[in-house]
């Protein structure tokens, strides 16, 4: 069977240590897949890698069976919201055509694009906003802008970086039931560092502290906790209580 | 002002310069766009002052000085956009290496020609009287270029400019399309010399955009509004500077920064 992604044996360093060591993973195609760690442990580079954005140094990066830059179609990617420049001189509705951007020239959308947009916007309850410049968005609704040009790619696998953080409770608790309803015609595999909440809606997770620490389903163990952590498990397991 | 009217109709140098300004103002205010949603001044800047040394160069060896500064503009975007792309964490000192080197030959070629002083004051702050039909026709083709690649790549550099990462993930090959747009930085500069000379060129190519930008919330209206705004301060520039005889170029300037401190008091809050 094709996996949505799979990665066998991938290491990845920047400039120094490997920041991405060994990891394998596979995502089902209909698999919603959190992927958690500590800051700095390589969830966002393992993203990064299955959008092909970097290349592996070592081991192998498939995307349903074929490698990244050829299946650029069937990726949706939905960037780090928190550090987006908020005064760009765009409408919401702009934003989310710019999903349907590739090679083709011109300053023309065709029928096809603005109707992959269109549905993309209505998906994401963003229509009665569509004629709003982006800086006028709170954080949650940006962010619902970001998911929207994702979805305008009309993607088979969308890959979300930190898709909740800076949300209150209200907006995060949106925006994950929204991305488990997509998993009924894609595969959708988030970045957190936030556990407690993210493990309420995905149905597996894999723990990445340079390595793939931890991948499966159900509630997370002090032990591995502990493992992934270090000494911040306390705070963590605090949050997980306060937030279901 | 109905002095300088009807200047304007009797003397044909001053309708060159009016032209000048006009057609200078299209590419300041559709690339101006560009840079003020990038952020690039800085580049823009240290492209317009590399300018100087080919224009030194190019005088030195008897070639139009136009044409090197055309040259040096093309050489500097595309080395100061390959330090940008390559070496991220020190592109602030490579750029400002750029810039005080590309000036420092400059100085130096021009000190190697006889009879220079009089043209390098106009180069460095804009002669707009003293624009040749023959300048209004490198406007002209220049405006031309720009408005071509604009179009035919308005998606593309808009997508780059929003959110290049994202672009990459689309497949777009997003480094040629960021070379390419400081080609056009490039390309304007050269146009903008002439109005306001070389060290002026960053507040005329920003400040109107920067005003735009406040009001709008599209990148076309953000370009046409710009494009407007720098008619209106090269006009008006031009005007106000004709009778008490002053420099036309920072006239221009002044006119522009005083718009632009209006609009920051005065325009919505962003």
């Amino acid at each position: 069977m094709t996996h949505a992604l799979s990665l066998r044996n991938v290491s990845f360093a920047y400039d120094g240590p490997a920041v991405v060591e060994d990891v394998t993973l596979e995502v089902g195609e209909h698999e919603l897949l959190g992927l958690i760690g500590p800051n700095g442990g390589g969830k966002s580079t393992v993203l990064k890698l299955a959008a092909g954005l970097l290349r592996p140094d070592s081991g192998e990066v498939l995307v349903f069976g074929r490698p990244p830059a050829e299946a650029r179609d069937r990726v949706g990617y939905v960037p780090q919201f928190a550090r987006f420049p908020r005064d760009f001189p765009i409408t919401v509705a702009q934003a989310v055509l710019l999903g349907r951007v590739g090679g083709r020239s011109g300053l023309r959308w065709s029928a096809g694009d603005r109707a992959a947009a269109g549905r993309a916007i209505e998906e994401t309850s963003l229509g009665e906003l569509s004629r709003r410049p982006l800086s006028a968005l709170s954080g949650g609704e940006l962010q619902r802008v970001l998911i929207a040009r994702a979805l305008a790619v009309e993607p088979r696998l969308l890959l979300l970086d930190e898709p909740t953080s800076s949300l209150d409770q209200r907006a995060e608790a949106d925006v994950l039931a929204l991305l488990s309803r997509l998993t009924d015609r894609m595969a959708v595999v988030l970045v957190s560092h936030d556990v407690g909440f993210v493990t309420e809606y995905v149905q597996r997770v894999a723990c990445i502290n340079r390595t793939l620490l931890c991948h499966q389903t159900g509630e997370l163990t002090g032990e591995l906790m502990r493992d992934l952590y270090g000494h911040s498990v306390r705070a963590i397991q605090h949050d997980h209580r306060s937030g279901t | 002002m109905t002095g300088f009217l009807g200047a304007l109709v009797e003397h044909e140098f001053l309708q060159r310069a009016l032209a000048g300004g006009l057609l200078a103002s299209i590419g300041c205010g559709v690339v101006g766009s560009y840079v003020v949603v990038q952020r690039i001044s800085l580049l823009a800047g240290a492209i317009a002052h590399a300018v100087l040394g080919g224009m030194g160069v190019a005088w030195y060896f008897g070639a139009p000085p136009l044409a090197g500064a055309l040259a040096a503009a093309v050489i500097a975007a595309l080395v100061i956009g390959g330090v940008k792309l390559r070496f991220a964490e020190r592109e602030d000192t490579a750029i400002s290496a750029i810039w005080a080197l590309g000036m420092a030959i400059g100085i130096l070629f021009i000190s190697r020609t006889p009879g220079y002083s009089v043209d390098l004051m106009g180069y460095l702050f804009g002669n707009l009287l003293m624009i040749s039909s023959g300048d209004l026709g490198l406007i002209v083709a220049l405006d031309a270029v720009v408005l071509l690649l604009v179009l035919v790549f308005f998606r593309q550099f808009l997508a780059v400019c929003f959110d290049a990462e994202f672009a990459q993930v689309r497949g777009l090959h997003v480094e040629r399309y960021y070379l390419l747009l400081l080609v056009l930085v490039a390309l304007t500069v050269v146009m903008l010399i002439q109005v306001v000379g070389l060290i002026l060129v960053i507040a005329l190519m920003t400040l109107p955009a920067a005003i735009a930008g406040r009001f709008i919330h599209s990148l076309a209206a953000m370009m046409a509004l710009a494009t407007l705004l720098g008619a209106v301060f090269t006009t008006g520039g031009l005007a106000l500077s004709y009778a008490p005889d002053l420099p036309s170029g920072p006239v221009i300037i002044v006119v522009a920064g005083m718009a632009y401190l209006l609009a920051a008091a005065f325009g919505r809050p962003r």
